[in-house]
């Protein structure tokens, strides 16, 4: 009993450090490439931008001086200086949670030492956890909306002639086109 | 671990564009190094459409690049993967990516390195785990310390035996005192009763205990003046009981060789000294006791009771009087060596207080010797103490015991009744609560315990059953010290810190 007590205190500690501050995105499952497949991505990042606009999702198309391109089945143009949030998602760094709990079951092996090596696991390790999933983020205000610009599908800005109402977020194989976003539309 | 181990291989990238006029500039050596970070070279045309080239180069003018690249359109459609020679004019920008280790993953790599290093200490070196009698946690006024253990040397029923140990440091609180007993080992410990040995004194001085449990009070303890052992001043390890101990290493080709610590002394010619010796064994002697353990292999039960039976005479103890203890001589005007006897209580993991008595001295600068095996013993504090006569303990069962902190009154009437004993498995945790004498303003404190444990054999050990070879340790202990000497070397340097990790708690 004691013991279940004991594992009962270590899990909820563990879960609370683990789901407290992780970055939340609504980018749909598997659509970002791992790091490793980045390299070979034609897309641009997944960007959730809150604007005077609305709450607008989908494949970042271009971020230039003023406008900021975002397609889902349409493409949106955002005035820059009408975002009031944006975060940007450049890859999918799976989560570590999983890692973190295998971990501090793992110190179960330890004895005695236990005492010290499982909350090393849960704080350290939540700790790692929460700051790996930041890694591929870039939040707008605290980063500026040009370094958005790198993972846009076309970096270099909007091809000129080409047919604005012709681009759609591309989906990866396992995906299914979400519904447009509403101009105006609260999520 | 190793799922674990997997995880930690995360990475990130770290992506960077760079314009094409700036990318004709590049050396030989930028365009190099960069190839062998970034393999994948994305070309975005200035039409919008891309080129990812998995393997590439530029000709001699950096005007074109050259490779192996899949071609997708505007729109990101695919349109066909071959050989391509593109000209810098046409693309807007170049696109390269750098992926790294993530630095979250490489603290989990280190996280699981060490629980991993943790776990398999143990398993390598499994005469160095924790063992050796309860132990009894006191509190010094700050934080619970580890102040005694138990019975040491009482590994059967035949040799349950009663321990004194010296409570040196310990602090009690509104007249009573709390002390927490655990089964820290893979072993079970039968215990008789542990009582509290209170010892009135006078304001300003100590309590010291001999090796027949006569209490001598001490108004005055005299450091040494120097001490030396073969690696030269070992003084200042050895002026307070501060667990800064003098150590010395195990000898390479013989675990019994011996060495001499040298000793002296500003005395009061006239007065009644004792040699006061604060210390606790090494491992090595555990570590002989395992060995055993280990040749006895899957017929401890049979070996363990021929030793109760007593079938081996004096035999069984040959080895462990090789090792022996802390023998201390005195310096005699004729110069003789006389002895005032020695320290052999048994057990590594609590520091015990013990006194010699001496008697008058004569001189007013004393000379004495401790001579003790090499790597065997562990000493935090010598002192010379001013003794009178001695004064008889108090004794004070506990009122109260608690387990796993819930009042448990049957554990206390097993430690009460002379009947009885308590038996505790790993993990087992008690707190017994002591009420001081009142009509003493102070007490030097000592706890009496009395008992024996059983040891668990560990499977590793099994598979080292060699009859012949205890048959050594038990008819020529000599030889079976020189054979073991190199196998205990090797883990000599690892033996505290696995041991002291090794211990057993309930979560």
């Amino acid at each position: 009993m004691q013991s279940h007590k004991f594992l009962s205190k270590i899990l909820g500690v563990a879960f609370c450090f683990l789901f407290a501050d992780c970055a939340t995105t609504d980018v749909p499952s598997h659509w970002l490439s791992d790091p490793d497949r980045v390299s070979t991505d034609v897309r641009g990042g997944w960007i959730d931008i809150k604007s005077l606009q609305g709450h607008i999702t989908g494949e970042l198309i271009a971020a230039t001086k003023d406008t900021v391109f975002v397609a889902d089945s349409v493409l949106h143009a955002v005035v820059s200086g009408d975002i009031a949030s944006a975060r940007l998602v450049t890859y999918d760094a799976s989560s570590m949670g999983g890692y973190v709990f295998l971990g501090t079951l793992s110190t179960i092996s330890n004895g005695f030492f236990l005492i010290v090596t499982a909350p090393m696991w849960i704080i350290g390790g939540s700790i790692a956890a929460v700051s790996r999933s930041f890694d591929p983020v870039i939040d707008y205000p605290s980063k500026p909306l040009k370094d958005f610009a790198s993972f846009a599908r076309y970096p270099q800005g909007l091809p000129p002639g080409l047919d604005r109402g012709a681009i759609q977020m591309k989906m990866g194989s396992e995906q299914r086109l979400p519904p447009p976003s509403q101009p105006g539309e609260k999520k | 671990m190793g799922v674990v181990l997997a995880g930690c291989q995360a990475h990130n990238v770290e992506r960077t564009l760079t314009d094409p006029e700036e990318f004709r500039a590049f050396s030989n050596n930028k365009i190099a190094a960069l190839k062998s970070t970034s393999p994948y070279l994305k070309a975005h045309m200035k039409s919008g459409a891309v080129y990812v080239f998995d393997s590439w180069n530029t000709d001699g003018k950096g005007t074109i690049i050259t490779g192996n690249a899949a071609l997708f359109t505007p729109l990101r459609d695919f349109v066909e993967k071959g050989n391509f020679a593109v000209g810098l004019d046409s693309v807007a920008i170049l696109e390269t990516n750098v992926i790294q280790n993530s630095g979250a993953a490489a603290a989990l790599t280190i996280f699981t390195g060490i629980t991993a290093a943790i776990t398999i200490s143990c398993i390598a070196n499994p005469k160095a785990c924790f063992g050796s009698c309860p132990t009894f946690y006191v509190s010094d006024g700050d934080s619970l310390r580890l102040q005694a253990e138990g019975f040491s040397s009482s590994i059967s029923p035949s040799m349950e035996a009663t321990d004194v140990d010296a409570l040196f440091r310990a602090r009690p609180v509104d007249g009573k005192l709390s002390v927490e007993m655990r089964n820290e080992a893979l072993e079970t410990h039968v215990v008789h009763h542990v009582d509290l040995l209170a010892v009135p004194r006078r304001k300003g001085c100590r309590v010291f205990a001999d090796n027949e449990n006569r209490f001598w009070e001490s108004e005055k303890q005299i450091r040494p003046l120097s001490a030396r052992g073969p690696e030269g001043d070992c003084l200042p390890a050895l002026l307070s009981l501060d667990n800064n101990e003098r150590f010395s290493k195990a000898d390479e080709s013989y675990l019994a060789a011996k060495e001499t610590i040298e000793l002296q002394f500003r005395t009061h010619p006239g007065r009644n000294y004792g040699l006061v010796i604060g210390c606790r064994q090494s491992l090595l002697p555990t570590y002989l006791l395992y060995q055993m353990y280990a040749y006895m292999g899957n017929d401890v039960g049979h070996w363990v009771a021929e030793i109760e039976r007593k079938n081996f005479g004096g035999q069984s103890d040959r080895l462990e009087e090789l090792i022996g203890g802390i023998d201390a001589t005195v310096l005699q005007t004729d110069g003789h060596w006389n002895s005032i006897g020695g320290v052999n209580e048994h057990g590594p993991l609590a520091t015990d207080v013990h006194l010699l008595p001496i008697g008058l001295l004569s001189d007013s600068i004393v000379t004495m010797q401790l001579r003790l095996t090499k790597g065997a013993w562990r000493i935090d504090y010598v002192a010379l103490a001013e003794i009178s006569e001695p004064i008889a303990p108090i004794r004070v069962h506990p009122y109260s015991v608690l387990k796993q902190d819930k009042e448990d009154p049957d554990a206390r009437m097993k430690l009460v009744d002379s009947a009885q004993h308590l038996i505790t498995y790993p993990g087992d945790r008690y707190i017994l609560k002591y009420t001081l004498p009142q009509e003493h303003a102070d007490c030097e404190l000592f706890l009496e315990s009395r008992g024996y444990y059983l040891e668990w054999i560990r499977k590793e050990w099994i598979e080292e059953e060699n009859p012949l070879l205890l048959g050594e340790m038990f008819i020529a202990p000599e030889s079976a010290l020189k054979r073991l000497a190199p196998e205990f070397k090797r883990v000599e340097p690892q033996m505290e810190n696995c041991f002291w990790r090794s211990r057993y708690a309930k979560p």
